[in-house]
């Protein structure tokens, strides 16, 4: 018993019961209880180790994440990527030449410098932009030029933002809806439009991007050129004319035709950017029109500034307009439908959510078999969340596929842990939770996953682990959201652990940061208690 | 609270040049940096920076020589991308080359060892101001039983429980096969174990039960 242990848990269980049933008497006749309750502690903290380490590594993780100097990443950022700093040069021998040298070098950098190309000018009618500068859409559709002839229409609706504007292009942020992006070719363009995750990349080129935050669904059209979309899942697609891209968290589907819409058959590129401010100033064109009435799509009511008017075909430019009204009138309505739809299933959901949460109960647990299957059919959990139908919502993510949560936003992964602790799956839940920790440590979500934690080991009788959860956020959030209940709920922990000394000194706390809290009362009492017999 | 807020706020890497922005995934990155993409290796620090100084604070502690250790990676990294074939595997690279940059340092101070004017107690305290003083207790009682490990033992230890990887990524970050990292590990779970059971600060860690192992 003397000798340390190895780290295999199972052998050391079975070495474990071997020494205990061969020696226990002789032990206990020899040495006492006590030394044996001791020996016994130390196995089971053998045994245990593997498992421990585990628990004890991520601790000590999280306390490194929390130390570690925010400053070096910033610091050594700079070392490394700013352009080494030029060394003084020697005064002595070599000053005449020194002088000299500075001379012709401030002469070449004043010729340099007057000859460098000038980042690009963007603007929106008389405005002139800056990098930083958002773009809202809201009444009408608006229109970028660019000092080098590019142009980038936004549809109504549309936010885009400016990110950066460099010699060599811009690097726009489409944060919704859609835009048509028209490049002038030119052999050192870079050009960047991003859309949520994804990001498209373009040469010289002219195409559609069309983002919808909500249900994360991208589409690319391209009608001349070549432009090259990454994103998660998707890799890096380069898209040739004529093909249309749709990017949804379902499917990546890639479609040959985009060219029967306005822009493919409009007049071609103007030379200087296209600053129509009116509708009314829409292309007039007579293909373009047949085409869009035979396949009418969201993206082409949401290019009226595609081309210049030519001045010769009122009756047609007219026409154009009455259609796009009757198409704005057809959206809204399918809108309302949509709109009523959604209401009628949540209130629909909330009739048979005691059924469907007792269905869920009685199921299997077979997490992650469907998933593996189905990664491709099945539908992400969202709908379910926003009706607050907790078990569905858990129900659908396992059938989803519950790994692929780690991929998604910190706020998604902690609506599904918070819906998977509400239905009961809290094992499920503290995963989740703990996935969340791991995958954003610095995130605001992670405070609420780390309280989660605690709540799951309190609710599970594990009032050290929820002790360690709950005293780690007041640390870490002493006026967090949350910091009220986490003291409320160490006291508790303390108090079923049976630790007096703790238990004391967090009432004391509780009542000098809660002095009117809901478990003030309980505190008072508690100090009192201490107060009366130290 | 909102000062704290406002100090990482000023310390946030700011855009050093107005060059161009790489965006696309890591094999276009890799790609790019092999390219000379001008905005490339801005992308792969912002993308990997903070993911690196996790693993070299896992594997070393909190220690004044992490900056230092960060931009030997990233130096290393810039100098050899080109040797990188499968451009997916980025990040698994850069963790590689991390890993052995701290088993350099960990190794360079074990020779040195005998140079040192003070005990390691008596050395500055790093900050570790959120932490309870217990947790600062255990993770440095971690620290000095980590200290007392081979080097060869003390990385996949570090990088399997306090980073998490999969036994494949560790195996992979320390360039050894499956079969070598599963009897390291076995042995640095052993000596860690009888290590710390001397160290009073670990003693409640240790007993607890593996039902929250899990991460």
């Amino acid at each position: 018993m003397d000798r340390p242990m190895t780290g295999k848990g199972l052998d050391l269980r079975e070495l474990g019961r071997r020494v205990g049933a061969e020696n226990a008497a002789v032990v206990r006749e020899e040495i006492g209880d006590a030394w044996l309750d001791h020996a016994r502690g130390q196995l089971h903290a053998r045994v245990e180790a593997p498992g421990a380490l585990a628990n004890l590594g991520a601790a000590v993780a999280d306390a490194n994440v929390a130390a570690s100097h925010q400053a070096d990443l910033a610091r050594v950022r700079n070392a490394l990527l700013s352009p080494p700093s030029r060394r003084p040069a020697p005064i002595g021998w070599g000053f005449a030449w020194g002088a000299a040298l500075a001379a012709a070098a401030a002469v070449l950098a004043f010729f340099v410098v007057s000859h460098q190309p000038a980042p690009l000018v963007a603007s929106v009618g008389p405005d002139k932009l800056v990098a930083g500068a958002w773009i809202e859409a809201s009444d009408a559709a608006s229109h970028v030029a660019f000092s080098d002839g590019s142009s980038v229409q936004a549809r109504k609706g549309t936010s885009i933002r400016v990110v950066e504007l460099t010699e060599a292009g811009c690097d726009l942020d489409v944060v919704e809806g859609a835009v048509a992006v028209e490049v002038v070719p030119r052999p050192s363009n870079d050009w960047h439009v991003r859309a949520g995750p994804y990001a498209v990349a373009v040469l010289g080129t002219k195409f559609e991007v069309d983002w919808d935050r909500e249900q994360r669904r991208l589409e690319v059209k391209l009608f001349r050129g070549k432009v090259s979309v990454t994103g998660p899942g998707l890799g890096e697609r380069v898209l040739t004319p004529g093909q249309r891209l749709v990017v949804t968290p379902r499917e990546i589907r890639v479609e040959i035709g985009p060219s029967k819409t306005v822009w493919a058959e409009s007049t071609p590129t103007p030379s200087k950017p296209v600053l129509a401010t009116k509708q009314t100033q829409t292309a007039p064109d007579p293909g373009g029109a047949a085409v869009a009435s035979n396949k009418p799509r969201d993206v082409v009511a949401a290019q009226p500034n595609a081309a210049p008017p030519p001045a010769h075909q009122p009756a047609e430019s007219v026409e154009m307009a009455k259609r796009k009204q009757r198409r704005r009138t057809k959206r809204a309505r399918r809108r309302a439908r949509t709109r009523r739809a959604r209401t009628r299933a949540t209130a629909a959901a909330a009739v048979t959510n005691a059924a469907q949460a007792q269905l869920q109960e009685a199921g299997n647990d077979d997490d992650g078999v469907d998933a593996e299957k189905g990664q491709a059919v099945h539908a992400p959990p969202w709908n379910e969340l926003k009706t607050h139908r907790w078990c569905a919502a858990v129900e659908q993510g396992q059938r989803w596929g519950w790994a692929r949560l780690a991929d998604e936003k910190a706020e998604r992964i902690l609506a599904m842990a918070d819906a998977a602790r509400l239905c009961g799956r809290l094992e499920l839940a503290l995963q989740t939770y703990k996935t969340l920790r791991r995958r954003y440590p610095t995130d605001p979500e992670a405070e609420r996953a780390l309280f989660g934690m605690g709540r799951i080991g309190l609710a599970q009788g594990h009032h050290a682990y929820a002790a360690r959860q709950f005293a780690t956020y007041i640390a870490r959030h002493p006026r967090g959201r949350f910091a009220e209940q986490a003291r409320g709920r160490l006291l508790v922990c303390y108090a079923e652990q049976g630790d007096r000394g703790a238990t004391c000194g967090a009432a004391r706390a509780y009542m000098r940061h809660h002095r009117t809290g809901p478990r003030a009362a309980q505190a008072r009492e508690i100090v009192k208690r201490c107060n009366a017999t130290p | 609270m909102a000062d704290h807020a406002h100090d990482l706020k000023d310390l946030r890497p700011r855009p050093v040049t107005s060059r161009a922005r790489f965006l696309g995934d890591d094999a276009a990155l890799t790609r790019a940096l092999q390219n000379g993409h001008p905005g490339a290796p801005a992308e792969l620090f912002d993308r990997y920076g903070g993911h690196i100084q996790r693993v070299l604070v896992n594997v070393i502690g909190v220690d004044q020589e992490i900056a230092d250790l960060l931009h030997e990676t990233f130096a290393q990294a810039f100098k050899s991308i080109a040797s990188l074939k499968q451009g997916d595997r980025l990040k698994a690279w850069l963790t590689r080359i991390a890993v052995f940059t701290a088993r350099g340092c960990l190794r360079r101070r074990t020779r040195g060892r005998w140079l040192r004017f003070f005990a390691p107690e008596q050395l500055p305290e790093t900050r570790c101001n959120d932490a309870t003083p217990e947790m600062r207790e255990a993770v440095a009682a971690t620290y000095a039983v980590l200290d007392k490990m081979s080097v060869d033992l003390r990385v996949p230890f570090a990088l399997r429980y306090m980073e998490g990887l999969d036994l494949k990524e560790v195996a992979s970050a320390c360039e050894v096969s499956l079969a070598t990292i599963k009897r390291r590990l076995a042995k640095a779970d052993a000596r860690f174990v009888s290590l710390a059971s001397r160290e009073p600060a670990l003693g409640d860690w240790l007993r607890e039960g593996s039902r929250w192992t899990a991460r």
